[in-house]
């Protein structure tokens, strides 16, 4: 079992400290709440399958936040979901509760400007943290964000503030 | 819509319970389904090489990874190896990742000339007033061509205390073409969201060359302009992206070697994400100083007490490939004075970068270098002169005791 300060983390103790995070990010990686669902579902199994042992938590978010956009990058190339993407069509899968323009907005833009604004603006980490969890320095967060809310504000036809 | 309703929208998005038991039931089937774990394996004699390349003024990558999911065709085999210890407490350690040290190498002038310098004047940097920064950005926006919009669109936050990263206060403003300025303290201007950043580049590296000389010396036929030389800094995130620093800075060959630190670092310009920094020169000097040698800066780096962003739990194993010298001009700086920069390496980093790297990353074309700054005052004068450096928020100051 993945360890954390040496003390095994049961499934259920992961799913309720971290269930939300990842299944949130899955999802506004994705695009929709069917394919978030597989997404996270299989990050927490790797996480299991990998078995690590983490010094400190912001170690273990770091691991689950990189796995989570890792399979979200390769969930959209991957030939199994190419092929059952007419299928996704089909039984057009349900975006978030009561998702709106701004959602759809953040999904869109690309993975160095959309993750930034989710674990800013979901997740409440600061520039300074995102940068340690994407390894990225501060500042290029702040400006990928600046520029991001540039995109959004452009895309959305009102101040993203 | 803004980001309030994004909050609203997203943030109380929470799995379901059907997905908690479905995700529940797949984890514990996953329990004893343990993978290969996939660490690179390291030529032993990795660091020999590192040093010799080094010295020889070029890098060899000589490094192989066996990766457990690669397709299982034939191949010579590999070099007997030994694979990489990973130490103790490694995931706490941070350091820059790069495809080549030289990356952070940079192009000092006091590379191979450490040991003629024993001593160097120590800058004051000032805390300026609301006043007297209005005054130097119009200023500095004039030299640079540009023409701020409005008084009104002048903001100033203040200083927040001496002690803090905050020390200098800032000012920002909008310039005609929208161009946006932000002036911290007197010691750098960041220009950004400019239509033409190579034009105002131009005009930067203008203002560098010849805002030393006076009108009599730029009319005189007989005075030669100053010269500018370049250095290019790059470090990549987890995602392979790289992050560039184009630097350039005034420099005259027959200047002596306290000149030309000088102008490294306080005549000099640096490009990087679609902005520029132009670095202004700082107030008088507070006094010349004796300077530690630069044994004894390694030695407080062995021992645990340095300075920055970068950290390792085993300093006395850590392999420096490169020393300099500099001055400090990072934010929060009571004083401008020299440091001794460092760079290091440690043999089990690959181990952590094949972990950490994006997916689609081939983890073994980056390599881990460690910076650690050391205070190059020596230390008895360093109460006169203190030295800070900050990280995220916080004082950057790694001591002996986070080592036990």
């Amino acid at each position: 079992m993945p360890t954390l300060n040496g003390n095994p983390l049961s499934c259920e103790e992961i799913l309720d400290r971290y269930g939300p995070l990842v299944y949130r990010m899955a999802i506004q990686g994705t695009g929709s709440v069917a394919d978030g669902e597989d997404v996270a579902q299989e990050v927490f199994v790797s996480l299991i399958q990998s078995d690590p042992r983490f010094a400190d938590e912001t170690h273990l978010k770091a691991w689950l936040i990189r796995a989570t956009t890792n399979r979200c990058k390769s969930w959209g190339r991957s030939p199994w979901h190419r092929r059952t993407v007419p299928l996704e069509e089909a039984r057009q899968a349900a975006p978030p509760p009561e998702a709106g323009g701004a959602w759809e907005a953040v999904a869109a833009l690309p993975p160095k400007y959309r993750w930034p604004v989710y674990l800013h603006y979901i997740e409440g980490y600061t520039a300074a943290e995102i940068g340690q969890l994407l390894g990225c320095p501060r500042n290029t967060v702040l400006s990928r964000l600046s520029r991001a809310r540039e995109k959004l504000k452009n895309t959305l036809k009102e101040e993203w503030a | 819509m803004n980001s309030k309703d994004y909050r609203t929208t997203l943030g109380g998005v929470t799995p379901s319970p059907a997905w908690r038991e479905r995700t529940l039931a797949a984890m514990e089937q996953a329990q004893g389904q343990k993978r290969p774990s996939r660490k690179p394996l390291a030529i032993a004699a990795t660091a020999a090489v590192l040093a010799l390349a080094v010295t020889g003024g070029m890098w060899l990558s000589g490094r192989t990874e066996v990766d457990p999911d690669g397709p299982g065709v034939a191949r010579t085999p590999e070099p007997v190896v030994t694979p990489t210890p990973t130490a103790p407490q490694a995931w706490n350690e941070s350091f820059s990742i790069v495809t080549d040290p030289s990356q952070l190498m940079g192009n000092n002038p006091t590379a191979g000339h450490l040991y003629e310098l024993t001593e160097l004047p120590v800058y004051q940097n000032p805390i300026p007033t609301e006043r007297d920064q209005r005054a130097a950005l119009q200023g500095l926006a004039a030299d640079l061509g540009l023409t701020i919009a409005n008084i009104s669109d002048f903001t100033w936050r203040p200083s927040t205390g001496e002690d803090t990263m905050g020390r200098s206060p800032t000012l920002t403003a909008e310039c005609t073409d929208g161009t946006k300025l932000r002036l911290e303290g007197f010691y750098s201007l960041d220009i950004y969201d400019s239509p033409d950043l190579a034009a105002v580049a131009e005009t930067a590296r203008s203002y560098l060359l010849y805002s030393a000389m006076t009108p009599q010396e730029m009319l005189s036929s007989s005075i030669v302009p100053p010269q500018t030389s370049q250095e290019t800094l790059e470090t990549y995130a987890y995602t392979g992206e790289a992050d560039i620093t184009q630097a350039t800075f005034l420099l005259d060959p027959d200047a002596t070697l306290e000149e030309q630190i000088y102008s490294y670092n306080f005549q000099r310009m640096e490009l990087r994400n679609n902005g520029l920094t132009l670095y202004l020169q700082p107030g008088a000097s507070v006094g010349t100083f004796p300077l530690r040698s630069p044994d004894d800066a390694q030695a407080s780096f062995r021992a645990g007490d340095y300075w920055g962003s970068s950290f390792t739990y085993h300093p006395e194993d850590a392999q420096i490939i490169f020393v300099s010298l500099e001055y400090d001009i990072s934010m929060g700086q009571p004083y401008f004075q020299p440091v001794y920069r460092i760079l290091y390496i440690q043999d089990y980093w690959d181990g952590l970068i094949a972990d950490w790297m994006f997916d689609g990353m081939d983890p073994s074309s980056f390599m881990g270098v460690g910076v650690a700054y050391v205070p190059a005052i020596a230390p008895e004068y360093q109460d006169e002169v203190p030295y800070q450096r900050y990280f995220n928020d916080g004082l950057a100051h790694h001591t002996p005791e986070e080592l036990s």
